[in-house]
């Protein structure tokens, strides 16, 4: 009687294939899962929140700007309206080769006030916001650079916030909760409003409690310079600084916070091109740091393995969908084969696939928690339409991943696309008191 | 037989078909007739500024009396004088006294109390909220519900509670086995009776390194980094932070210019001191004379000795942990927030 790999040798390669496509998917949804619950049921961690008052120490807020007109002066208020002690703040606004009017916005409010933003314009160098902000960074004073974009309007109490966790000697870097401003502007920006909820309520959060690796995302954050100088300094050959120095901070021993109550506004994209453009960035830059550090991240004799498995499935993330996209093939292919009896033999494996791939609906369930979480409702009648986003952001990772195998190959340079932003005046909330 | 087998197929996709379609109704009239598209409040500064609603009450009371903008919440009774204590409004309005309350005699008041002037009532005094414009001093046995703050000093007497709130501008006092959960002033002292002076003693501290000390690793030049458990020897003096991934002790009269953090546990024995914060997953102990002039944060409790200090006066600090024991006679000039128990102990 001939085996099943003799009978289908193909089938089988592929069938081995999807099965272990499967595993990989199922390890993804147990973790949403996992990190759900725990933000459900477990023990919520904001060790650092209540220090209200203290010794503050002098720190350097940078704010990345390129052609930012229209959000700079929000931004710039906001840092000037905070309760950080102004003789420990210094503000320097990084107008990165802008084309618009950010560098003389930025000099109108130097000259209102001089003592407290420091201006650094850039007319020529790298292109791109680590770049820009490597060159800045000289220019910090104290051992704490907090980090804004330019379109993010900071609460008056939230510096105080992402300072507090660096009084732990421990802690690398901080981060805090991004909240859309622009959330209702039409279908797209709802939908991404539901996953940053999720990303951020949930997911961050409950890496938070687990002791697992909460990201530094590059805004709304900050880090310790002498431990960015410890670990090598910031790279700025690279399209996601931010996860870079996130994992170098981490396999050297250095610990990042998520604090969830430090909220600040962002803009979210408000055109799907954009939001394209916007994940390719992503998923280049975190392939980049994923095939630089994996192997120094998985032998770090300062994780524990629970944070090891943990940042390995997050260095990882972005390969997933062209995985997933290859696991459609497999089947389809396999079906097409006519892999007969094979295929009736796979039925569970499919099971498991068809779970597999709506599995990372386990996300969806995150989204769902973090929605109500955050005490909105109504907004969750969207959620079938995560679908879209779901298969606009698949394909447009897997194409990343692709190009950014096409750039290795023949050594391109990668290319910086800048977010665009929406913001007029009028659509400013109000900070609550 | 053939047709059955079309109509069943046929059936079996409609009624996937519309499983499948179904979520996507709601979900359609959501996108074209929203309902729920608001960003999220981000509130400023709300959970960490202890005397918010202190603030609204003055300016209501400011709005009411005439002496500030008007807030839309100016509906306040006046408190007759001479105060009654069995007379006490029981009618649910603000309260304003245009003048100090001095009474041997407890009150009782579930209104929110604004006093233009010092508040002294007997023990077993009771208040939902309180606003003092000069001292506020409860008998033993008192309670406050909800939030108290003075301008001058609070004092709460042995046996008291204290949930929530209190702060004051100059100083709060709290006697023995009081219970408390969040206080914040320049000064607080705990155990109302002068704590015992210090015995002078002359320390001789020799400088010392942590290079020195075993399994040491140097993260930056300023901080290092030691797996499992450490025992800083008495009588040194260390420059630099440290991190332990173990049990942290630091001995008897030895400074530490720097930060500490201890995963597993962290005590400071007598008469040590640490300039910078203190930090600790777990549990930490300071002992007598033991000060820290940084912030201290435990995920767990902190137990703090008689005349332990803890930051100054002009470098105010903070201590928060899940219980906070806080031994009489100690001191912590800034804020204590204890998120489940907080209790002055005797000793």
């Amino acid at each position: 009687m001939p085996t099943l790999f003799s009978a289908y040798p193909i089938a089988s390669v592929m069938a081995s294939m999807l099965f272990l496509i499967v595993v990989i998917m199922m390890l993804y949804g147990v973790r949403h899962f996992m990190f759900t619950i725990n933000r459900l049921t477990g023990k919520q961690r904001h060790p650092y929140i209540d220090i209200a008052v203290a010794r503050w120490p002098m720190i350097t807020v940078f704010i990345a700007a390129h052609n930012e007109e229209k959000v700079i002066a929000g931004c710039i208020e906001a840092l000037l309206n905070t309760d950080y002690p102004p003789e420990c703040l210094k503000i320097i606004p990084v107008n990165d080769r802008s084309k618009d009017a950010t560098g003389s916005i930025i000099d109108g409010y130097v000259a209102r006030f001089p003592s407290r933003i420091s201006p650094f314009h850039r007319t020529d160098g790298k292109a791109g916001k680590s770049a820009a902000l490597k060159d800045a960074l000289q220019f910090a004073v104290g051992d704490i650079a907090i980090i804004f974009d330019a379109d993010y309007v900071p609460g008056r109490g939230l510096l105080k916030q992402l300072v507090a966790p660096f009084f732990d000697p421990e802690v690398g870097a901080v981060m805090g909760r991004v909240v859309p401003i622009n959330s209702g502007a039409n279908l797209l920006t709802r939908l991404l409003d539901l996953e940053r909820s999720a990303g951020y309520q949930v997911d961050q959060q409950a890496r938070m409690n687990m002791n697992l690796l909460p990201q530094y995302g590059g805004t709304v954050g900050g880090v310790r310079l002498s431990a960015v100088e410890a670990v090598g300094g910031w790279h700025d050959d690279t399209l996601a600084e931010d996860t870079d120095i996130t994992f170098r901070l981490m396999f050297n021993g250095w610990k990042t916070i998520y604090t969830n109550r430090s909220e600040c506004y962002e803009e979210v994209p408000e055109e799907w091109v954009i939001r394209i453009k916007q994940v390719t960035r992503w998923a280049k830059g975190h392939n980049q740091v994923m095939a630089r550090y994996w192997w120094q991240f998985a032998t770090s004799k300062y994780l524990t393995w629970s944070q090891r498995i943990d940042g390995l499935l997050l260095l990882f993330v972005f390969v997933i969908p062209l995985i997933m996209l290859m696991g459609w093939g497999l089947a389809l292919g396999l079906y097409f084969l006519n892999a007969g009896s094979l295929l009736s033999q796979l039925i569970p494996v499919f099971a498991l696939m068809i779970y597999g791939t709506l599995g990372n609906f386990a996300a969806f369930f995150e989204i769902v928690v973090a929605v109500l979480i955050d005490g909105n409702r109504r907004r969750l009648r969207l959620l079938p339409f995560n679908m879209l986003g779901f298969l606009v952001s698949l394909f447009a990772i897997s194409g990343a991943v692709w190009s950014l195998m096409i750039d290795r190959i023949f050594k391109r340079e990668m290319v910086w696309d800048k977010t665009i932003r929406y913001r007029q005046e009028t659509n400013l909330p109000k900070v609550a008191p | 037989m053939m047709d059955l087998n079309y109509m069943t197929f046929a059936a079996f996709a409609v009624v996937c078909l519309l499983l499948l379609t179904l979520p996507f109704i709601p979900a359609y009239r959501e996108w074209r007739h929203p309902t729920d598209v608001a960003a999220l409040p981000v509130s400023a500064n709300y959970s960490s500024d202890i005397e918010h609603f202190s603030r609204r009450l003055h300016a209501d009371v400011a709005a009411k009396l005439g002496r500030g903008p008007v807030t839309g919440f100016e509906d306040f009774a006046l408190l007759d004088f001479p105060v009654d204590p069995t007379q006490w409004p029981k009618h649910g309005k603000r309260l304003i006294a245009r003048q100090s309350i001095d009474l041997q005699t407890p009150i009782r008041s579930a209104s929110q109390l604004y006093v233009e002037g010092d508040l002294r009532v007997g023990g077993n005094s009771a208040f939902s909220s309180l606003y003092a414009a000069g001292d506020i001093d409860l008998g033993s046995e008192s309670e406050v519900h909800d939030w108290a703050y003075a301008e001058g000093v609070f004092r709460l007497g042995d046996n008291g509670v204290a949930l929530r709130r209190i702060s004051a501008g100059v100083a709060v006092e709290l006697g023995k086995e009081v219970w408390f959960e969040r206080l914040q002033a320049p000064t607080l002292s705990f155990g109302l009776q002068a704590p015992k002076p210090k015995q002078a003693r002359q320390i001789t501290q020799m400088p010392a390194s942590y290079a020195d000390l075993p399994n040491a690793i140097e993260q930056t030049p300023s901080l290092f980094l030691i797996r499992g458990d450490c025992a800083l020897p008495a009588g040194k003096i260390y420059h630099g932070s440290l991190i332990v991934t173990g049990f942290l002790t630091v001995g008897q009269d030895t400074t530490v210019m720097g930060d500490v953090k201890a995963r597993i546990g962290l005590s400071i024995a007598r008469r040590a001191c640490v300039e910078g914060a203190i930090t600790c997953e777990k549990r930490i102990y300071l002992f007598k004379d033991a000060s820290v002039l940084g912030p201290v944060v435990s995920e767990s409790d902190i137990l703090i000795g008689t005349r332990a200090t803890i930051g100054l006066p002009n470098a105010m600090t903070t201590v928060t942990a899940t219980n906070i024991i806080i031994e009489e006679g100690a001191t912590v000039h800034g804020a204590v927030w204890a998120h489940e128990i907080g209790m002055v102990k005797a000793e």
